[in-house]
């Protein structure tokens, strides 16, 4: 045992203590934040050309100039792009939930991107065009650019509709623009005139516009969860949005730290043969000693990079005060089903690590253990949606897969049936047991096996010889 | 202590169509300092990993220090053919996770590696890392590497190969010294004369199979054909009246004449009556050198063909 511990000690010393990996684990996140950080900045700093200047309303009555007033107001324009871009937020994570992404929402709107990053600042005229020679005279002044549009609006345009009117007979006003007018800024201003109008036909009508706005406005659900002990716990929005990302943060942990890990597990056993330090080492531990410290060497390495990672994230969940999103259960279960995935792809990794001589004879063993191991991943919206689905509860016992499909269904939301955790559990052991066993039978031959590399047939061979 | 470190007893090791190792049997006793030689592909290194654990046996047994090697890991150490050091580790590290998976603890075990590290003249490299050493160097740290616990059995595989002379000599040095304090010693070679230096035992293996296994003496003994050299400095002379001397004839090429002695005549009154008989530029008794016994045995073990092979071999060295 204490071989092992002094193999395992060299593993993770000799890995852990690395520049390049010092580099990578830490400078990730750095990285990862400074994308984000230079993403807004540049978005910020793509600013939209301002919006400046006067819009002259040709309108008989003067209501619709009226109401432009007020929905050309910049602080009305921003608050409502914002809001919008929230509503739109909100559905992409109920996308992404359900899977079903066709259904996700577009970019915001041209408009509302100005709206939020422009400057906007609109004067409304009113203005007459009873005769040809005083449009001509309005459409004199967007050439000289004193005015940004002329906008014209037939009277019939502000009769209510009637309610079965088809698109078709929909009226029609005219905006006259610059021949280089932005096409952003073109938009913005129908769709605050489309408002105004609107605004104008509720009051016609004999309704407070106000009021009409509210009245079409679809209100938010204020979710309240019945916990199984007892009680209710009330959830707010930023609750309900982060309890769907928190299965997915919990299985994205134990993927990084087991690929990194189990990566590295691979390549010291393929460095380790290549500079034939191999048979030193094997005049002093035995092949199962030797591959035993590396996993539990390399499985530390893992931990340590889970732990950096979930206690930043934890950090930040405390720090907005979510941490009563997770249940003290979910990270022993992360520890947990850490391991059991550890130990299933760490020993295969020194498995295919022992069989091989270099890294580009080991990436054709790799692949087939790859595609089994994306499976998981590309399931995990199905598994979120429905935890106690078929898919997801076959995913649970399927070794490989089974820790990842177990960590999504634990954290999700709907609780899975007690027995499956203790059975899931179990099991997966015992495959760890089983996959440990058959690749120390492949690491003791492979050690030593220098040339053509194997096909998985010869591998699966080795594993009978005594 | 057991009389013989290593037993080994009818053991075959085949990998595929060859043959590598066909019923050997070997005893090597405790605290000898025992050659193994043969030409390349004779079953040397697969003998000494099939003692070493490292492969087993199809058949036979191997006792290695009263049970087998992988009991005794801590007590044997063993420098194998194919030398490796982990690059980006620092030689001092390096000698200290060895040694620690050797069962060595302690609080002074660098201290120790730093005064090993000064006995083979690497004092300045602890703290370097494997791969700037020179090949020479790194060869001295993998011997290091091997007897660093201190062990009983040491195992070194063709110890000298790319070493200069000085550091040969240094590690032939050690290599005498350990075994002076009882440990028994297996070194496999094939420049023979490294092995007449310095082995009191010789073990002789070609395509698998043992050819010769006896006491450097034992082969002197054996091997002696009673032979004198002589070479009289005026190139004319007749030692058939001497006592003792069956027949003389001319060597090819040189003055000198081989004479050939009777079985119970003793090679240094001989000598001396020749030296009497007149003026001599030199006079030797002629022993057969571990080559021309290494040759013959192989021509015995093999056929014309394989004597043929070993001579090219032994050109080479």
């Amino acid at each position: 045992m204490s071989k092992i511990l002094t193999v395992a000690w060299r593993e993770f010393t000799q890995t852990v203590m690395r520049k390049i990996f010092i580099i990578a684990v830490l400078g990730m996140p750095v990285v990862f934040i400074g994308i984000m950080v230079a993403a807004a900045f540049l978005m910020e700093g793509n600013k939209q050309p301002p919006l400046i200047g006067t819009v002259a309303i040709v309108d008989a009555s003067g209501d619709v100039a009226i109401a432009a007033k007020v929905e050309f107001e910049a602080a009305r324009i921003r608050s409502e792009a914002q809001q919008k871009l929230q509503d739109q937020a909100e559905k992409m994570i109920e996308g992404v939930k359900s899977g079903n992404l066709g259904s996700m929402p577009t970019a915001p709107s041209q408009a509302d991107n100005l709206a939020l990053r422009g400057k906007v600042e609109i004067t409304i005229e009113s203005a007459s065009a009873d005769n040809e020679e005083q449009l001509e005279a309005l459409q004199q002044r967007i050439r000289e650019k004193t005015l940004l549009a002329v906008v014209v609006i037939p009277p019939e345009l502000l009769q209510p509709p009637e309610a079965e009117a088809t698109d078709e007979e929909a009226l029609h006003y005219s905006l006259y623009v610059s021949e280089d007018f932005d096409s952003d800024h073109a938009s913005l201003i129908r769709q605050r005139l489309g408002k105004s109008i609107v605004r104008v036909r509720a009051q016609r009508a004999g309704y407070e516009p106000e009021q009409v706005m509210a009245i079409i406005k679809s209100p938010s659900a204020d979710t309240k969860r019945i916990l199984a002990e007892g009680g209710i716990a009330d959830e707010t929005k930023g609750d309900r949005v982060l309890r769907k990302m928190i299965p997915m943060v919990f299985m994205m942990l134990i993927w990084i730290g087991v690929f990194s890990s189990a990566q590295h597990l691979m390549m010291s056993t393929i460095e380790e043969k290549s500079n034939r330090v191999m048979e030193v080492l094997l005049s002093a531990v035995s092949p199962f000693q030797l591959m035993a410290g590396k996993i539990l060497g390399h499985g530390g390495v893992g931990l340590l990079i889970v732990s950096i990672y979930s206690s930043v994230i934890f950090a930040a969940l405390i720090a907005f005060s979510f941490f009563h999103l997770i249940d003290p259960m979910d990270i022993v279960y992360l520890v947990v089903f850490y391991l059991m995935a550890y130990f299933m792809i760490a020993s295969m990794m020194a498995a295919v690590g022992s069989a091989v001589s270099d890294i580009r004879e080991a990436n054709t063993l790799v692949t087939p253990m790859m595609m089994i191991l994306i499976v998981p991943l590309m399931l995990w919206p199905v598994i979120i949606e429905a935890p106690n689905g078929l898919i997801a509860t076959w995913c649970s016992f399927i070794p490989l897969a089974a820790p990842f499909a177990m960590i999504l269904r634990l954290a999700a939301e709907e609780p899975i049936p007690t027995w499956q955790i203790p059975v899931s559990i179990i099991w997966g052991y015992i495959c760890v047991l089983a996959m440990v066993w058959g690749a120390s039978k492949i690491f003791r031959v492979g050690v030593l096996m220098y040339g053509k590399p194997p096909s998985p047939l010869e591998l699966i061979k080795w594993m009978r010889y005594s | 202590m057991t009389e013989y470190a290593i037993r080994i007893k009818k053991v075959n090791k085949r990998f595929g169509s060859t043959h590598a190792v066909r019923d050997l049997d070997l005893d090597v006793p405790t605290g000898s300092l025992c050659g193994f030689l043969g030409p390349n592909g004779a079953g040397k290194s697969t003998t000494i990993r099939m003692i070493m654990s490292i492969i087993y046996p199809d058949s036979g047994s191997i006792d290695v220090l009263g049970s087998s090697a992988m009991n005794n890991k801590d007590r044997i150490g063993y420098l194998p053919e194919e030398r490796g050091i982990y690059r980006k580790m620092k030689v001092g590290d390096f000698l200290v996770y060895l040694a620690k998976l050797k069962g060595v603890s302690g609080p002074n075990l660098r201290n120790q590696v730093a005064e090993w590290l000064e006995r083979i003249d690497l004092p300045e490299v602890i703290n370097k890392k494997c791969e700037e050493l020179s090949k020479g160097m790194q060869q001295k740290v993998q011997f290091l590497a091997a007897i660093i616990h201190d062990p009983d059995l040491i195992i070194l595989d063709e110890p000298f190969s790319g070493l200069d002379p000085v550091n040969a000599e240094l590690i032939n040095h050690l290599v005498r010294e350990m075994n002076e304090a009882g440990k028994t010693i297996i070194f496999s070679t094939h420049i023979l004369h490294q092995a007449e230096l310095l082995c009191d035992r010789i073990f002789l293996i070609n395509k698998g199979v043992k050819l010769l296994d006896a006491t450097l003496d034992e082969i002197n003994e054996k091997f002696n054909p009673r032979t004198l050299l002589v070479e009289p400095l005026n190139g004319q002379a007749n030692f058939t009246d001497i006592q003792g001397v069956i027949g003389m004839r001319p060597m090819p090429d040189s003055a000198a004449f081989e004479i050939e002695l009777q079985e119970q005549a003793d090679p240094q009154q001989v000598m001396q009556q020749i030296l009497q008989s007149g003026p001599m530029r030199s006079v030797a008794l002629r022993r057969l050198t571990l080559d021309e016994v290494f040759i013959q045995q192989v021509k015995v073990g093999g056929g014309d063909e394989a004597a043929a092979l070993a001579r090219e071999e032994l050109s080479h060295v």
